[in-house]
C-alpha cells in the first residue's frame, strides 16, 4: 500500500518532503559515514593537483605553484619509472598465471576428499595464514629460506648442494612472490570455489554416473563447468588489479639488492615520495597509475555486468 | 563401466590425494611450528643445527627478555587499545552507514550510493592521502591508526546487503508502532544480527592488529608504535636500537637475537590463533555472501 502510494505522488514536493522528515533518524545514521568518506576519501583527491605543482614546504599545497605537465614529462622519460611500470605488469600478470589456479585446483581436490574430518583440519590449517600479516610471513620465511639458518639451505647444505641466498636474489624473488602468496592467500580462495561446488545440481553427478563418467571425467565435466562463472569473475577482478601488484606483499619482502625485479609502482612512489619527498612527481606518478586502474576497472566492471549479471561491486 | 582397474584407479587417486593433503597440511604448519621452536629452543642446540623439529632443550630466555622491555609491553598495549577501540569505531561506522544504505525508499540513496562506490574505481593516491592526514594533524597520535581506518568499503557493501535483505520488512512494522529509527536499529534489528555483527568485529579486529603501514607513515615516536611495526623494525634491523644491546647485558656472551625476533613473531601472532575458532565459525559465511549481492 506504502508503495502504491508512492508511486501515485511520486513528482509531489510534499511526499518528498514527507518521505525526507520520516527518514530524517536515517540521515542522521548516515552522517557519521558521510563525513568519514568525505574527509578521508575526497579530501585527499584535492591533494592531486599536487602533480601539477611544484610542491614547497612552507607554501603548502594551495600555494605552490603551478607547473603544468612538467612532472608527468618528467617521468615519462624517466627509465626508472618505466621499469617499475614493467614489474608491476609483470608480476600481476606473473600472480594470473600461477596464482589465479592454486585455489581452483585445490577446491576440485578438496572436494574430492574422502575423510571428513581430515578435510576440515585441513582447512582450518589452510585458512589460517590469511589471517596474520606479511610481516609475521616474513618472519616465517626468513627461518625457512635465510642463507646460514634458513632450512631450505641446512637441507640443501646436507645433501652436498652450495647454499643459495634466496631472499636477495633476483632470481627467485618473483618465484618466492608467487609461493608465498598462494600459501597465504590459495586455502581461503578456495571458500568461493567450494560454495560453488556446493550449489552444484547433485542430479549431475548422478547423471555423469549413470552414463559412465569415472571420476576424473566428472570432475573435468561437471565440476569444472560448476566452477567457471566464480572463476571468470574472479580472473577478471584481477586484471582490474593489473596496476597494484601486491603492495603490502612486495613492500616487506624485497630489498635493494632486488630492486630490478621487484620494484612496483606503489613501492617507488613510497620510497620515492614519503622517503626522498619528492611530492609532486610521486603524485603524478600515483595519478598516472589511477587513471589506469580506473580506465580498467571500468572495463572490467562492464564485462563483469555480462557474465554474472552484476557489477564488481 | 566401472572395471576392477577403475575401482583400484579411484583408490589409488585417494591415496593420493590424502597423500598430497597431508603434504600441504604440513606446508602450512611447519613454518609456525619452525618459528616457536626456535623461540624456545636452547642456543647451543639451535647453532648445531637450526632444522629444530623439537626441543630437545628448553630456553624460554628469550621470552623473560621481551616482557622484561617495556617497549614491547608497550606496543602490545597499544595493540591491545587501536584494536579494541578501532574495530568498535568501525563497527559504529559501518552499521550505520550500512543501515542507512539499505533503506530502499530514502530519498538521495542511489546517490549516496554513488557517493561511496566512486572510492573504489578511483583515489588520490599513497601521497594525497598521506598530505591529507597530516594536514589533520593526526601525525604521531594513536588516532592516526584508528580514525583515518573508518570504514572497509567491501564489508560496508556487505552489511548493506545484509540489511536489505532481513530488515526492511521489520522495520516497516516497528515503524507503524511509532518507534524511531534508531531505537528500530538498535532494540529490534541489532539484536537479530548478532552473527554478522561478530563476523565483522572479528574481521575488523584482525585488520587493526594487523595494521602497520599507517604507524609506518605517521607514527615516528618510539612510545606509540603497535606490534606489527615493532616486529617489522626488530625483524629487519635488529642490532639497530636498544634491545640488543640491553640483551647482551642481560644474558653475557649468549647474542640470541633470532630467538628474540621469533620470540616477538609468535607474541605477535597468538592473539590472531587465539580467535581463530571464532573466526572460523564465521568467516566462510561471510566471504561466500559478499559475493552474493543484494
Amino acid at each position: 500500500m506504502i508503495n502504491g502510494l508512492m508511486r501515485q505522488d511520486k513528482c509531489s514536493y510534499k511526499e518528498l518532503q514527507r518521505r525526507i522528515s520520516g527518514n530524517k533518524y536515517i540521515y542522521l545514521l548516515l552522517l557519521p559515514g558521510l563525513a568519514f568518506y568525505f574527509i578521508f576519501n575526497y579530501m585527499p583527491m584535492y591533494g592531486i593537483t599536487l602533480a601539477f605543482k611544484d610542491f614547497m614546504f612552507n607554501k603548502g599545497i594551495g600555494g605552490s605553484p603551478w607547473v603544468g605537465f612538467q612532472h608527468f614529462e618528467d617521468i615519462f622519460s624517466d627509465s626508472k619509472f618505466w621499469d617499475v611500470v614493467i614489474n608491476t605488469l609483470q608480476i600481476q600478470l606473473g600472480r594470473l598465471v600461477f596464482e589465479f589456479p592454486a585455489p581452483i585446483l585445490i577446491a576440485i581436490l578438496l572436494n574430492e576428499l574422502p575423510l571428513k574430518g581430515f578435510k576440515r583440519f585441513v582447512q582450518s590449517c589452510m585458512y589460517f595464514p590469511y589471517f596474520i600479516s606479511w610481516i609475521i610471513i616474513y618472519s616465517l620465511l626468513l627461518n625457512i629460506f635465510s642463507l646460514d639458518t634458513g632450512v631450505i639451505n641446512i637441507i640443501l647444505h646436507n645433501l652436498g648442494f652450495e647454499k643459495v641466498n634466496f631472499l636477495v636474489s633476483s632470481w627467485f624473488f618473483r618465484p618466492l612472490v608467487y609461493t608465498s602468496n598462494i600459501w597465504k592467500m590459495a586455502g581461503y580462495s578456495t571458500i568461493l570455489y567450494l560454495a560453488a561446488i556446493s550449489n552444484i545440481n547433485p542430479e549431475l553427478y548422478e547423471a555423469a554416473l549413470v552414463s559412465g563418467a569415472n571420476r576424473f571425467q566428472r570432475m573435468i565435466h561437471v565440476t569444472l563447468p560448476g566452477i567457471q562463472v566464480i572463476a571468470l569473475t574472479i580472473f577478471i577482478l584481477s586484471i582490474g588489479n593489473m596496476m597494484n601488484g601486491g603492495f603490502n606483499q612486495i613492500f616487506n619482502l624485497y630489498n635493494e639488492l632486488v630492486y630490478d625485479v621487484g620494484d612496483i609502482i606503489d613501492t617507488y612512489v613510497y620510497r620515492e615520495g614519503i622517503g626522498k619527498a619528492l611530492f609532486g612527481r610521486t603524485t603524478a606518478v600515483g595519478l598516472f597509475k589511477s587513471g589506469i586502474n580506473l580506465i580498467l576497472l571500468l572495463i572490467v566492471d562492464n564485462v563483469s555486468r555480462r557474465i554474472s549479471g552484476t557489477g564488481i561491486y | 563401466m566401472i572395471g576392477k582397474s577403475g575401482m583400484k584407479k579411484m583408490a589409488v587417486f585417494d591415496m593420493l590425494n590424502i597423500a598430497f593433503f597431508v603434504l600441504v597440511t604440513l606446508i602450512m604448519i611447519f613454518p609456525f611450528w619452525n618459528v616457536l621452536m626456535i623461540s624456545i629452543v636452547d642456543h647451543k642446540v639451535y647453532v648445531e643445527n637450526s632444522l629444530v623439529l623439537f626441543p630437545s632443550k628448553l630456553d624460554l630466555g628469550a621470552y623473560r627478555f621481551i616482557f622484561s622491555t617495556s617497549q614491547i609491553i608497550n606496543s602490545l598495549k597499544i595493540s591491545v587499545f587501536i584494536t579494541i577501540l578501532g574495530a568498535c569505531y568501525n563497527m559504529l561506522l559501518t552499521i550505520s552507514m550500512g543501515y542507512a544504505l539499505s533503506i530502499k525508499n530514502l530519498p538521495g540513496r542511489k546517490g549516496f550510493i554513488t557517493f561511496v562506490l566512486i572510492p573504489f574505481f578511483f583515489t588520490g593516491g599513497l601521497i594525497p592521502m598521506y598530505m591529507n592526514i597530516k594536514n589533520l594533524g593526526l601525525t604521531d597520535t594513536l588516532a592516526a591508526l584508528i580514525i583515518p581506518l573508518g570504514i572497509n568499503g567491501w564489508y560496508l557493501i556487505i552489511v548493506k546487503n545484509y540489511f536489505g535483505a532481513t530488515s526492511n520488512s521489520l522495520r516497516e512494522a516497528a515503524k507503524i508502532d511509532g518507534a524511531n529509527d534508531i531505537v528500530v536499529l538498535v532494540k529490534i534489528i541489532l539484536p537479530i544480527s548478532k552473527a554478522m555483527i561478530a563476523t565483522f568485529l572479528l574481521f575488523y579486529g584482525v585488520e587493526r592488529w594487523n595494521e602497520w603501514f599507517f604507524a609506518m607513515l605517521f607514527i615516528n615516536d618510539p612510545d606509540k608504535i603497535p606490534m606489527q611495526k615493532l616486529l617489522r623494525d626488530i625483524i629487519y634491523n635488529f642490532a639497530a636500537g636498544d634491545m640488543a644491546a640491553n640483551y647482551r647485558k642481560m644474558t653475557g656472551s649468549h647474542v640470541r637475537s633470532i630467538a628474540v625476533k621469533m620470540a616477538v613473531a609468535v607474541v605477535t601472532v597468538v592473539p590472531i590463533v587465539m580467535v581463530y575458532p571464532f573466526l572460523q565459525k564465521y568467516f566462510v559465511q561471510g566471504v561466500t555472501s559478499g559475493s552474493v549481492k543484494g
